[in-house]
């Protein structure tokens, strides 16, 4: 197995090992653009992980801040517009209810009683506006059943 | 009961691996060759063991046994074979033990074939820490993760596979993953049998290089399986979303060829040894953790640690494997001493390194955006999330400047290089790019991003095709061939290299259809009834016929349409909506004609009684250039991988470089 690796060529000797300071600076200059672009990317793309309780007791500060928010999809109040791809909902928890409006194809796993997660900001009549609509299936399924839907 | 028996294989499994290890360990210590015998028939034992246990899950599931908690689970009486197959791994349960299976396999090949007697020093360590890993693996089967477990009763159906799983990509996806991560214990076990050992790092590095590459050759393809199966099966025209399982395959991923490419400088110029070790370390814990978030969901929250307690198991067995070996290796530093160092940043070696620091640079993002939400709920008692604009904005200026490296590394030269010879190896792909810059903005094509995009991946491609030139004219006037006689010579003599560069071509095309799909996706939708015939994006598309059928799991709803292009091309597409019983859910099916310049794919987005439907078309463009991407890499990876056969052996001195 190791007939055709080549061993390294060792015709130098190991004295000669200056310290490669200029080297190290090169490494800390990637390690500093590194972290400045993880930084600069936080920006703009942060959404904190509500429950609906928990926007419903923000109250008004909520409103066009971005969020997501997970709760669970209630069947009655499911409205579909095949037409225009317009989906409205409520999603509900324990001591809350908060509707919601995404533009788009209904996703698959859409159904009453789907712990669904939306992303997205409130807007100043109430309703949530999704741009982003994930699911887990109300079902017992693994990790592989979370599919993601995300128009435009 | 067959499956109690399952349960006692895993058991057994357990002990004789842990039984092996400490034999190795012992025997190698005491110098009892005896001992590591008797380790050796312990490993066998396991093995055996857990195929037992393997192929008694295979036969409860195709036998339907019901009664298993994990048959009725994934199996249904409807489900066809080839799904109950892939059943084994569907499951957090099947797939571990199919993770077990897998290292199992491939410490026998290592018990059969590292023994010749440069690898008699190494072999009881690697062997140990291989049985490590099983024994790890099999008791979290036999404690928290028990495939065998059973139910109270025995259903006369099983629930079955969820249907988004029902593909083809599926099948292949999670075990192809799966063999990645698994066989990323074997360079694991040779860093750390190197250090326990005190065998000089370079006589085992070339050792791991085959195991290396086949593990990231796997885990390349399980990638790109796992987009490819997102494109096709998840129907929202994307494949790839930044979440959480698949972010977790890619950062071993990327530290692994950080690897890669921190060995094939150790073996050719002897330097960057601790460096090579700690990423080899670093891939294997990747993996660990990657099959864990795969299997566990616990980076939506790090609640779930309270609610599973395989989250602890694999934080223990990680924060112990990691610091256990990065600190044997800290303690050992000495015998990882390099011969040189750096002279000169013009140098290949500081041009793989500049590659290296980038390609963990990347890792390092994408796994702080995977851990974000579990970080920030652990620090501030509140989730935040991270979108793809993160990604995006952090992760794409990496890779472009990782993309421009493949461009520079190759004409390179080893020790230094002056920069009179790196402008002469340059100019050409640079006016290259200038001229398909040029021919893009006269096109049409003028987005930054495309620009950007498409005028390195010109860049790139040029330097690249250059250097096989170069190779193959070297020979063409040395031994006088016909051009594709030395083209093809010139490959094979050093398929290392030649094989790592058509990789590199092969990343240039996804990046092709990252950028193409990325800045150009065009997207339509409308109603329509059937009969109807519609214009959209330089595509005739007639809608003639709606179809319902009851099949036996699902209720199935076609839309066929015939779609067809100005110059006469004509292609059938259905895009369709079932209804799955077993989950009572809908599934949709969509469909795509897939053409060099671009993906036309449609999504059937809602159904009446009457026919009429409404639906969704994309315009992706070179779509398909990311899959044909992927293959080039396979083969690339494969040809640097293949063994050169006897009667190639060649002296060490002879190579095709400079």
């Amino acid at each position: 197995m190791t007939t055709e690796e080549r061993m390294p060529d060792m015709e130098m000797p190991a004295a000669s090992k200056p310290r490669p300071t200029k080297f190290i600076v090169g490494g800390f200059i990637i390690a500093a653009v590194v972290i400045y672009l993880i930084v600069s990317s936080l920006g703009g793309s942060t959404a904190y992980y509500l429950t609906v309780a928990e926007l419903m007791a923000k109250g008004p500060a909520a409103v066009g801040e971005k969020v997501r928010v997970s709760g669970v999809v209630d069947g009655a109040n499911i409205q579909y517009d095949q037409q225009n791809l317009v989906l409205r909902f409520d999603i509900v928890d324990n001591s809350g209810r908060l509707p919601v409006v995404y533009h788009g194809p209904r996703p698959d796993m859409f159904q009453d009683q789907a712990e669904a997660v939306v992303e997205g900001k409130l807007n100043a009549n109430g309703v949530f506006e999704a741009s982003n609509l994930l699911l887990k299936c109300p079902s017992k399924y693994e990790a592989a059943a979370t599919a993601t839907a995300s128009p435009r | 009961m067959i499956a109690d028996i399952g349960y006692g294989a895993l058991l057994l499994a357990f002990l004789s691996a842990g039984y092996a290890a400490l034999a190795f360990v012992l025997g190698q210590r005491r110098r009892r060759p005896e001992l590591i015998r008797s380790g050796e028939n312990g490993f066998r034992m396991a093995v055996l063991w857990v195929v037992t246990a393997s192929l008694i899950l295979l036969y409860l599931l195709v036998s339907r046994d019901y009664q298993v908690r994990y048959v009725f689970e994934h199996v249904s009486n409807t489900l066809p074979l080839a799904y109950v197959l892939s059943a084994f791994w569907a499951g957090q349960e099947g797939s571990l033990l199919f993770w077990l299976l897998l290292v199992s396999l491939a410490g026998l090949v290592v018990l059969y074939s590292q023994r010749d007697a440069a690898a008699q020093p190494l072999r009881p360590y690697l062997l140990a820490t291989t049985a490590i890993v099983q024994a790890f693996m099999a008791l979290v089967l036999v404690l928290p993760s028990n495939p065998f477990a059973l139910l109270a009763s025995r259903p006369a159906d099983g629930f079955g596979l969820n249907p988004l799983l029902e593909n083809v990509g599926m099948i292949f996806h999670p075990p192809t993953l799966f063999i990645g991560y698994a066989l990323y214990t074997i360079p694991f076990a040779f860093v750390l049998a190197g250090i326990l050992s005190g065998q000089p790092s370079d006589a085992w590095m070339a050792r791991v290089r085959r195991w290396s590459l086949m593990a990231w050759l796997f885990l390349s393809i399980g990638i790109i399986l796992g987009a490819w199966w997102a494109y096709i099966e998840l129907g929202w025209g994307g494949y790839w979303a930044w979440d959480p399982v698949e972010n977790s395959s890619l950062i071993p991923w990327l530290v692994g060829t950080a690897a890669l490419h921190s060995a094939a400088v150790q073996s050719r110029r002897g330097i960057f040894r601790t460096w090579t070790a700690v990423l080899t370390i670093l891939t294997f814990g990747l993996c660990i953790f990657a099959t864990f978030v795969t299997r566990s969901g616990v980076i939506q929250s790090v609640h779930a640690f309270e609610r599973s307690s395989l989250g602890w198991y694999f934080a223990v067995f990680l924060v112990v494997a990691m610091a256990g070996s990065l600190g044997l290796l800290a303690a050992r530093r000495r015998a990882f001493a390099d011969n040189y160092a750096l002279e000169s940043y013009l140098s290949r070696e500081a041009g793989f390194l500049i590659g290296n620091l980038l390609l963990v640079g990347a890792a390092a993002v994408v796994f702080l955006g995977t851990i974000f939400p579990a970080l920030t709920e652990l620090f501030r008692g509140q989730q935040v999330a991270l979108d793809a604009g993160f990604y995006n904005r952090s992760f794409g200026p990496i890779g472009l400047a990782i993309i421009l490296l493949f461009g520079v590394c190759p004409v390179l030269l080893w020790h230094r290089t002056t920069p009179a010879q790196l402008a002469r190896r340059l100019i050409v792909p640079a006016i290259l790019t200038a001229l398909i810059i040029a021919v893009l903005l006269v096109t049409g094509w003028r987005e930054p991003i495309a620009l950007v995009g498409f005028g390195s991946t010109a860049f790139v491609a040029g330097s690249i095709l250059m250097e096989f030139g170069r190779g193959a004219r070297a020979r063409m006037r040395s031994a006088g061939e016909n051009p594709l006689t030395a083209l093809l010579r010139v490959v094979g003599r050093d398929r290392r290299r030649y094989g790592g560069l058509i990789v590199h071509l092969g990343v240039l095309l996804i990046v092709l259809g990252v950028v193409g799909s990325g800045v150009y996706k065009q997207e339509y939708q409308t109603v329509m009834k059937p009969g109807e015939t519609l214009d959209v994006a330089g595509y005739t598309v007639q809608y003639l016929q709606y179809v319902e059928q009851e099949l036996p799991h699902k209720q199935r709803f076609a839309t066929i349409l015939r779609v067809s292009r100005p110059n006469g091309a004509v292609r059938e597409l259905v895009p369709e909506k079932n209804f799955h019983w077993n989950v009572e859910q809908w599934v949709s099916e969509v469909a795509v004609w897939s053409r060099p310049a671009e993906d036309f794919y449609v999504i059937l987005a809602g159904l009446s009684s009457d026919g009429s439907a409404t639906f969704q078309f994309l315009q992706e463009p070179l779509m398909l250039w990311m899959w044909i991407g992927g293959g080039v890499m396979v083969l690339g990876t494969l040809l640097a991988w293949w063994p050169a056969g006897e009667r190639r052996r060649r002296a060490p001195a002879d190579t095709a470089e400079e």
